[in-house]
């Protein structure tokens, strides 16, 4: 062996004198004279900036490095998992070197490198929650407003660049559709891996080689497989007795996922927010399926502009809620989501208008107390398979409503009472199914829905005195009943053609709409019915023919679509008091285009156009209808009242997740052009009585706005900034003049969520707005409300969180400045966090706010909440498997 | 993907017997680095970027490189087919995350050489041996700090690609990611110059909890590199009559869109 080496030794010797280049060789072994293969020895320079060279010993643990030309000094450095590094200074010049390497085992200096906190994947740009958390934060939604390109509404709507979500998955499941805001204020953020932000998201998965989508959608990817999560939240404080109780647990696994909540208020904490849709999607089906409640009164339930409900709601509600999703065979879904609330609601509010006429004003001073009672009860049933072969959905659902509501008015120096019961009952079914077939794809579409509401309205005496003309009566009531039934129907054909989808889609809707009012006068106890011109017995409907050609054309940067609606309407109206029947038909055309195209991967340029024209059959009630105390209104026999819309938008995008930066801004327009005009008699008594008078006019409305924001990972920062301005003008017609108004809005919002130092966040927030209204062609009304919140945030442990918050409010027209303090206090302990909440420090009782609205200008003052106290323990468990 | 899926659902169904073996261990995982890898498959269109999460497992004597989906898929497979065979149920691979990439990259197994184990679409499961010094590296002489690591730069040529790379000294390793090694420390960062495939380490930690780097039980049909990259050749080529012969019912627009996908993915990181 010995003999070998050496012989090997030699050999190398030798043949190094051959070579040019100058050489350290040696050979590498360990304390016992074995050798050592796979040793890195490196030669560097002195100061270790630079590798002159290296090897890696063979299996006999030799090496050999060739020797620089310039350095005179160099290291030879060998390190190692199990023995000693050595670091050793050599001359430069031609040497042997044997090292004997010592045992020990070296501990490598790891590393966890977090990702990036935003990072992109295709379509879909991820959120790392972790990186945006902070120590007082405790649900998902907390840490989602952090986020530099999501916004969080004061209502719980999720945007991304100023555009709502469609969809809210957990984990990749529906299971909440548009009322996601329950699961969003309830999911614990630590069992939370990563938001991410779907663009582009088509929700139906036979759609996705056909149709590209362009709407954003939400996954909330969870660490675990299984997450069991409940947040239970216990509050008591004074004065009045205040409660505030959340408990919602909840299950995610992959086959099924659940989400039970009960909750329960006075505390002006609006928790009827968590239950309703916050989907522009179901919104805009509403609409079209006509399957919400028209209410016949006029229910001006405004709220002091304020970002949160505990200022000013004075309410005392319980909700619960059921919502199950199950994963069966076949990837069919089946989902329950049910819901009930309660609720009791005082108003106390004083209103004070203000009507310009040319030569006159009113001044219409009203006092009003208001009770609401409300209870709702909703539940939809869904039974869907979303497959790459084939979609199927159905929902049934069963929404039972009633709106009691008690009011307690003075109007200029009057008392009275009115009061309104609502009640509402609505039943619908939407089935959709499409199929491939071969390069084909076909659906069918079918809604259904039916609702009535028989409407109650009393009011003792009232101001509405001078249309009815009769001064002995005390007091007047209504009963109304409306009863609708819509369908719509659709067969669809899609077929790919390269780059384009082409589709067809033909269908029919159908509407009939029935209306029953009635309005009696009171003598004492007596009810009396008026003449004819007070009552309604009106059938609305028809039918709608529709065929719709699409085109969507989507390659690599360019993509648009272009649809073009051929809908034949016909429509009837029956009235059963004046014997009148009317029928006409019309066939309209309602172009639509969208293009979008990307520009250097990071920006993206949109614009979209629609046309629409059709019948206008809401205003048919030819007798009079009571709205409110002061206001009744009545319209035409006529139904071929045309309305025509334009709008557009353009906008262009910037997102660099990289950077964690996005900018959007942009422009868009609408016009509204109708055969028809809203004749207003505004009497000085305060009365308001609305006719429909055959005018063509039009209203229009332009905006401009940009959104930027941006995250600093390393201080946890967050900068948003929003601008917008809008320009809005109207035509009114009012006590014979017709007026034109016009009103300018310019909105700065600038807020920034800042690390100040370890141990201190800073969140400072402000809304601007400067509005001018020319309200009539000589008045000009011009203000400039300033809102400025502040929240200093200190952790004195990790136990430990205290947080004030300023907020200041002052509106340039009436003057006013308001300053509210708010304290908050909160330990942890283990799981559990006990929180000691002071609000209304100050104890500012009343708000007023300025607005201007057509030809009147509008001052309101609230009652608010007073300084109360709240002492809470909060914990959420959040189990993972 | 879902041919490939397709594919291995077969096999692993008629090789039930094979499946039932366990996998054999080879040696035990020590450290892991992870890569982040950013790429781009379709080099007809360079704005489709992709990214996968790979993993280095790094054991005392040998090392595996793999899609971090691919890590233990196989025994996730095999349970799936198990549960799916004893409750006469379909198959539930939802759980069971994707790899965008098929390949396994054994270094210094056996001694001295690579070995890759791939699944060619349309053609199955192949392994072929390499010599392990497939790499000149030459020194260029900058430094870095990635990561807190400090690096030093390399540069070499492979498969038709010019990379550049950063490794460090301070992790005594002379492995990287794919086949890349022969550097005196882990390459913490190499791209190509086309800016095509970039691995970028993530994270590098020493094994807690005890774990094996397992070869696969399924039959790998040996064949030369050269063999290797003719079969994917002609595979790709011939995808369609391949599909239409094979017992599985496709739609023939879902096979042509299949089909279109293939090859727009054909921007592999070896080019020759």
């Amino acid at each position: 062996m010995k003999t070998t080496r050496l012989f090997i030794i030699l050999f190398l010797l030798f043949a190094n004198e051959v070579f040019a280049q100058k050489k350290i060789y040696g050979y590498i072994i360990d304390v016992n004279g074995n050798a050592i293969s796979d040793v890195n020895v490196l030669l560097l320079s002195i100061d270790s900036s630079l590798l002159f060279d290296f090897s890696i010993t063979n299996e006999k643990g030799y090496y050999s490095i060739n020797l620089p030309k310039k350095a005179k000094f160099c290291i030879i450095n060998i390190k190692t998992l199990y023995y000693k590094t050595v670091y050793r200074y050599i001359e430069n010049s031609e040497q042997k070197i044997d090292f004997k390497l010592q045992k020990r085992e070296n501990r490598l200096k790891e590393v966890i490198v977090k990702s990036d906190p935003i990072f992109k994947q295709g379509d879909t740009i991820n959120y790392i929650v972790d990186a945006f958390a902070t120590q007082e934060d405790r649900v998902l939604a907390d840490v989602l407003e952090k986020m530099p390109g999501i916004e969080v509404g004061s209502n719980g709507q999720v945007t991304y660049l100023g555009k709502p979500i469609e969809k809210y998955y957990i984990d990749g499941l529906d299971l909440l559709e548009g009322n996601y805001n329950i699961a969003n204020k309830n999911i614990p953020h630590q069992a939370v891996s990563t938001v991410q932000v779907l663009e582009n998201h088509q929700s139906v998965k036979v759609f996705k080689d056909f149709f590209s989508s362009n709407s954003v959608s939400l996954n909330i990817k969870l660490k675990k497989k299984t997450t069991f999560a409940s947040t239970v939240n216990l509050s008591a404080g004074i004065p009045f007795l205040l409660h505030d109780i959340n408990i919602t647990p909840m299950l995610f696994t992959k086959k099924q996922q659940m989400l039970f909540s009960y909750q329960s208020s006075n505390t002006g904490n609006d928790i009827q927010n968590d239950l309703k849709s916050l989907s522009i999607n179901d919104f805009v089906n509403s609409v079209e399926n006509h399957d919400y409640l028209d209410n016949f009164f006029y229910n001006e339930n405004s709220t002091p502009f304020f970002e949160t409900s505990e200022r000013y709601l004075f309410n005392n509600s319980h909700i619960g809620s059921v919502n199950y999703l199950a994963r069966l065979k076949n990837d069919i879904h089946l989902r329950i989501n049910a819901s009930y609330y309660t609720d009791k609601t005082q108003i106390d509010r004083t209103n004070s208008n203000y009507y310009y006429f040319d030569n006159d004003t009113i001044d219409i001073e009203e006092d009003l107390q208001r009770e609401i009672f409300t209870d709702n009860f909703n539940a939809k049933f869904t039974i869907y398979s979303n497959r790459n072969k084939g979609y199927l959905k159905n929902v049934f659902d069963i929404k039972f409503e009633n709106t009691q509501q008690n009011d307690e008015l003075l109007v200029n120096n009057e008392s009275f009472r009115q009061s309104f019961e609502i009640p509402f009952l609505s039943f619908s079914n939407r089935f959709h199914l499409i199929k491939p077939v071969g390069r084909k794809l076909i659906s069918f579409y079918s809604f259904t829905n039916y609702n009535e509401s028989p409407q109650h309205l009393n009011i003792d005496q009232g101001v509405i005195n001078q249309l009815i003309n009769n001064s002995t009566n005390t007091g007047f009531v209504q009963n109304a009943k409306l009863t609708v039934l819509n369908s719509n129907n659709y067969i669809e054909m899609s077929h790919r053609i390269k780059n384009s989808i082409f589709s067809f889609r033909g269908g029919m809707k159908y509407q009939t709409k029935q209306t029953f009012t009635n309005i009696y006068e009171k003598q004492g106890a007596i009810l009396s019915e008026l003449d004819t011109e007070f009552q309604n017995k009106v059938n609305v409907g028809g039918e709608k023919y529709y065929i719709e050609l699409k085109q969507q054309y989507n390659r690599r940067k360019l993509k648009f679509d272009f649809n073009i609606p051929f809908v034949y309407q016909k429509i009837y109206n029956k009235n059963g008091i004046n014997n009148y029947s009317i029928t006409a038909n019309h066939l309209f055309i309602q172009p639509e285009a969208y293009i979008e195209y990307k520009a250097f991967e990071k920006i993206k340029l949109r614009g979209s156009f629609n046309y629409k024209k059709n019948f206008e059959t809401s205003n048919t009630n030819t007798g009079y209808i009571l709205r409110n105390y002061n206001f009744i209104n009545r319209g035409v026999n006529d139904i071929d009242l045309e309305k025509k819309s334009y709008s557009g938008k353009l906008n262009i995008t910037y997102e660099s997740p990289v950077y964690s930066f996005f900018v959007t801004g942009g422009y868009y327009f609408s016009k509204l052009l109708t055969d028809y005009l809203i004749q207003s008699y505004q009497q000085t008594s305060g009365e308001i009585i609305n006719e429909i008078v055959p005018i063509p006019n039009n209203t229009s409305a332009n905006t401009f706005y940009l959104r930027t924001s941006k995250f600093f990972p390393k201080t946890k920062t967050t900068i948003f900034l929003n601008l917008n301005h809008s320009i809005k003008e109207q035509t009114n017609y009012i006590n014979e003049v017709v007026l034109l108004s016009e009103t300018n809005q310019t909105t700065i919002n600038p807020k920034i969520y800042i690390q100040i130092s370890k141990k201190m966040r800073l969140e400072l927030k402000s809304k601007i707005i400067y509005s001018m209204a020319n309200l009539t062609n000589n008045n000009l009304f011009s203000y400039l409300q300033n809102e400025y919140f502040t929240t200093i945030k200190y952790y004195p442990s990790k136990k430990q969180y205290l947080s004030l918050t300023f907020d200041y409010h002052n509106n340039s027209a009436i003057n006013s400045d308001y300053f509210f303090i708010d304290a908050k206090y909160q330990f942890s302990y283990k799981y559990i966090d006990f929180e000691l909440k002071w609000r209304n420090i100050m104890n500012t009782t009343e708000f007023s706010s300025y607005t201007t609205n057509q030809n009147y200008v509008n001052y309101q003052t609230y009652l608010l909440r007073p300084s109360e106290f709240l002492f809470s323990v909060k914990f959420s468990i959040s189990k993972l498997d | 993907m879902k041919i490939l899926l397709i594919i291995i659902l077969n096999i692993s169904i008629l090789y039930n017997n094979i499946i039932s073996q366990d996998a054999d261990k080879i040696d035990s995982i020590q450290y892991t680095a992870e890569y982040m890898l950013t790429f781009r498959s379709d080099s007809t269109n360079r704005e489709r970027i992709r990214m996968e999460e790979m993993s280095l497992l790094i054991g005392s004597k040998y090392s595996c490189f793999l899609s971090t989906n691919q890590i233990n898929r196989e025994q996730k497979v095999k349970e799936a087919v198990e549960k799916a065979i004893a409750l006469g149920e379909t198959m539930d691979m939802r759980g069971i995350p994707k790899p965008r990439f098929s390949y396994m990259i054994y270094k210094n197994y056996p001694k001295d050489k690579i070995t890759t184990y791939d699944i060619i679409i349309g053609a199955g499961f192949h392994k072929y041996e390499e010599n392990k010094k497939l790499f000149k590296w030459e020194i260029i002489n900058e430094t870095k700090e990635i990561s807190g690591y400090k690096c030093y730069n390399a540069k070499t040529s492979f498969g038709g690609r010019t990379y550049i790379a950063w490794f460090t000294p301070e992790i005594p390793m002379n492995d990287g990611p794919y086949k890349f090694n022969g550097l005196p420390g882990l390459i913490i960062d190499i791209k190509d110059t086309k800016d095509d495939y970039h691995f970028e380490l993530r994270n590098f930690y020493k094994q807690k909890e005890k774990d094996y780097i397992v070869l696969s039980t399924f039959d790998y049909i040996k064949v030369s590199p050269c063999e290797f990259k003719e079969i994917r050749k002609n595979c790709l080529n011939n995808l369609k009559t391949i599909m239409q012969e094979s017992e599985f019912q496709v739609s023939e627009g879902q096979m042509e869109l299949s089909i279109e996908k293939h090859r727009k993915n054909s921007n592999y990181i070896e080019l020759e």
